[in-house]
């Protein structure tokens, strides 16, 4: 029992079911209480009417004035009715007709209030039993001694008829019972099934929903209230798993798309090297230095991948020190030799002398390499590029601008991104492409906050904004 | 046989260009796509290498305006890019062939030669003229079953002739498809390859199979009697 169809179906239905069972026996017992109170009624009617056509005589003797009036209900037959009197002392005064000499029973110990019970009447039938105590009257002239003579009456009537509408009732009452429990039933089927119609429809969806279709999305329309904010997550969990697949899908093909240039040109080389029996000594140095610099640009790609990867993995444990920003930026300058580099470029540098920031010294020199890198391999031709420094309220702002004429306002949301570039195309690029990725994933272990805009004039600016050290 | 290789990679148009023609082929490399459109817009080429994304001009878009031209040279796609979709795409704007990298020089080689064997309308591998038979697979050529020993420039010319069997091949015809901006053909350059071929392809005492119409170029076959 595993669906929640089966455990809604059976719990409910055990529940309704000794719900309904609960309520068939309180009705039954119910309308047993009342026709029991009203044979009792009639019991003690009779009994009372019997009690006071007793009565004692002169000589002491007793005079059943019913009895002597030879009514046929206390002579035997199918509706007899049955009398005992008894004395205090145990004797039996009277025994009605209908007994045949047999008592109803041992004396009662009743006292003046009726006691009431069920008994086997003498000619086999269900009967059902009134004792009490009474003072029978004094014919009338008839002085009663005192103390006046005290009686038991017993008296007994069929109960077969009550026990009969009883069982009617019971047997009304189970049948409809059985008729309800399966209405219910059928009724509780047919909720469930329309009730749970849409959660199988989101599980049939769900069970459809595999890597090759994640933009798939769960409808809205018709769904019930409990399910719509699951709904919305699920959708929502979907968004974010299929941008996440999409993310390393791209990243993958990228990846590959980078590695194959690099190799196809070292397959290239070897192979036409190969074919050149008699290559000059010139030829095959070429060849070599060719081999290592394609070597090169593979050992950094792959370098900057599995850096990627280890910075993304959360596996690093980064202790931030005082770390001289200034200083690792003025070292990346020079080292980098802008200048040489990018003659073109009108750089302007404006660095102080000590900028100490919480950082690492591994990764903040990997940052500022990366931007610097960005800035010669993308920065316009023969346009400016600016390197400065400030302290801003407990940070120090790094702020790197160049000129990127190409770029929108929407490519800034990609700059960040493994192997990004504005244009496609790859093979006559030594720059890596995932420059700016390692820079988001530095700044962001060294919680430097990053800030990409671009002015109307085409001028993209970076701002770092490092948290100032002590 | 003149290739075009448009690749923006430095060092592999290099090596392929080199490959290229050390087997024979005129080779010019465009290493962006405005440069190689220009040159795929001459129309001299038998067959053109194409990367697929390029600075300047995307790959694609030279193989669109070339096919919108009504050029029908034979277009090796060669990239990086290798989904289904992509040589899809590659396929139907135009392309003849998709080789993705990294590739082997060998099947690189082999498909340019069957493309431009296709160039020709010839799909056999071996061409029987006289007692010459010119393997286009193994690029040899044998007369009377004895190896002709030929450089790659000497083999060029004789299957450019071979594949134009019987047909009259103007000196300017050669010199677009044999010789590329590398070379720097003299005005006497055809009639002195043409020249050296005889001696080669000849057998002694033999009508030549390359018969000279004077003023009109030259007719490769078994001359008429």
């Amino acid at each position: 029992m595993t669906s929640i169809r089966s455990r809604l179906g059976w719990g409910l239905g055990v529940a309704l079911a000794v719900l309904l069972g609960a309520f068939g026996l309180f009705i039954y017992l119910f309308v047993r209480h009342l026709l029991y109170a009203e044979l009792d009624a009639t019991l003690h009617d009779k009994a009372r009417l019997f009690a006071a056509s007793t009565e004692v005589l002169d000589d002491g003797a007793y005079e059943f004035e019913l009895i002597e009036a030879g009514l046929p209900e206390y002579w035997p037959g199918r509706k007899a009715e049955f009398v005992q009197l008894w004395d205090l002392e145990g004797g039996v005064v009277l025994r009605s007709p209908s007994l045949f000499g047999n008592d109803l029973g041992p004396m009662p110990e009743a006292g003046e209030a009726p006691q009431y019970r069920n008994v086997e009447l003498p000619d086999g039938r269900d009967g059902r039993k009134i004792a009490f105590e009474f003072a029978p009257r004094a014919e009338e002239g008839v002085t009663l001694p005192d103390p006046a003579p005290r009686l038991r009456l017993e008296f007994a009537i069929s109960r077969e008829a009550v026990e009969r509408t009883l069982n009617r009732a019971l047997l009304g009452l189970a049948g409809g019972a059985a008729a309800l429990v399966l209405g219910v039933l059928l009724a509780l089927w047919l909720a469930l099934r329309i009730g749970l119609r849409p959660l199988e429809s989101i599980a049939r969806q769900a069970a459809s929903i595999g890597p090759a279709n994640l933009g798939h999305r769960f409808g809205h329309h018709d769904l019930p209230d409990e399910l719509q904010p699951i709904v919305s997550r699920l959708n929502e969990l979907l968004s974010r798993l299929q941008a996440s697949f999409e993310r390393e899908r791209r990243f993958t093909a990228d990846a590959a798309h980078e590695l194959r240039t690099p190799v196809a040109e070292l397959r290239a080389l070897a192979e036409v090297g190969l074919l050149e029996e008699h290559a000059s000594e010139t030829d095959v140095r070429a060849f070599l230095a060719d081999t290592r610099a394609i070597a090169r640009h593979l050992e950094s790609l792959i370098g900057g991948l599995l850096a990627l990867a280890r910075f993304s993995s959360g596996r690093d444990v980064v202790t931030l020190t005082s770390v001289d920003i200034a200083a690792l930026a003025e070292r990346a300058i020079e080292g980098m030799d802008l200048v040489r580099i990018r003659p073109d470029l009108s750089l302007q540098i404006d660095v102080p002398q000590e900028a100490e920031a919480r950082a690492t010294e591994d990764l903040a020199s990997m940052l500022i390499d990366n931007l610097l890198s960005n800035v010669a391999a993308y920065a316009a031709p023969d346009s400016s590029a600016v390197v400065c420094m400030k302290s801003e309220g407990g940070h120090w702002r790094l702020t790197i601008s160049n000129a990127a004429p190409d770029l929108t306002s929407a490519d800034l949301a990609h700059l960040s991104e493994p192997f990004w570039r504005k244009s496609a195309h790859r093979g006559g690029q030594q720059h890596l492409g995932i420059g700016l990725a390692l820079v988001s994933e530095c700044a962001r272990l060294m919680q430097v906050e990053l800030r990409w805009s671009l002015s109307a004039e085409g001028v993209l600016t970076l701002d770092a904004l490092w948290p100032a050290a002590g | 046989m003149r290739v075009l290789l448009i690749e923006d990679s430095p060092r592999l148009s290099e090596y392929v260009s080199r490959g290229l023609r050390r087997a024979g082929f005129a080779v010019d490399v465009a290493l962006d796509g405005e440069e190689g459109q220009f040159l795929a817009d001459s129309g001299e080429h038998d067959v053109i290498v194409l990367d697929r994304l390029l600075p300047g001009k995307d790959g694609m878009a030279i193989l669109r305006a070339l096919r919108e031209r009504g050029s029908d040279v034979h277009v090796l796609m060669l990239t990086a890019k290798d989904t289904v979709e992509d040589r899809v795409a590659g396929l139907q704007e135009g392309a003849d062939d998709y080789l993705i990298k990294p590739f082997a020089f060998e099947e690189l080689l082999a498909r340019v030669q069957a493309l431009a064997r296709r160039a020709y309308g010839v799909k056999k591998n071996v061409l029987a003229i006289g007692p010459l038979a010119i393997d286009l697979t193994q690029r040899t050529a044998a007369r009377d079953g004895e190896l002709l020993a030929l450089r790659p420039r000497e083999y060029a010319l004789l299957e450019y002739l071979a594949l134009r069997a019987g047909e009259l091949v103007t000196r300017t015809d050669i010199e677009r498809h044999i010789y590329d901006e590398q070379a720097e053909p003299m005005s006497n350059v055809v009639d002195s390859a043409i020249c050296s071929l005889r001696k080669l392809v000849d057998a002694p005492g033999a009508d030549s199979l390359i018969t000279t119409r004077r003023g009109q170029g030259y007719v490769f076959g078994i001359p008429e009697t």
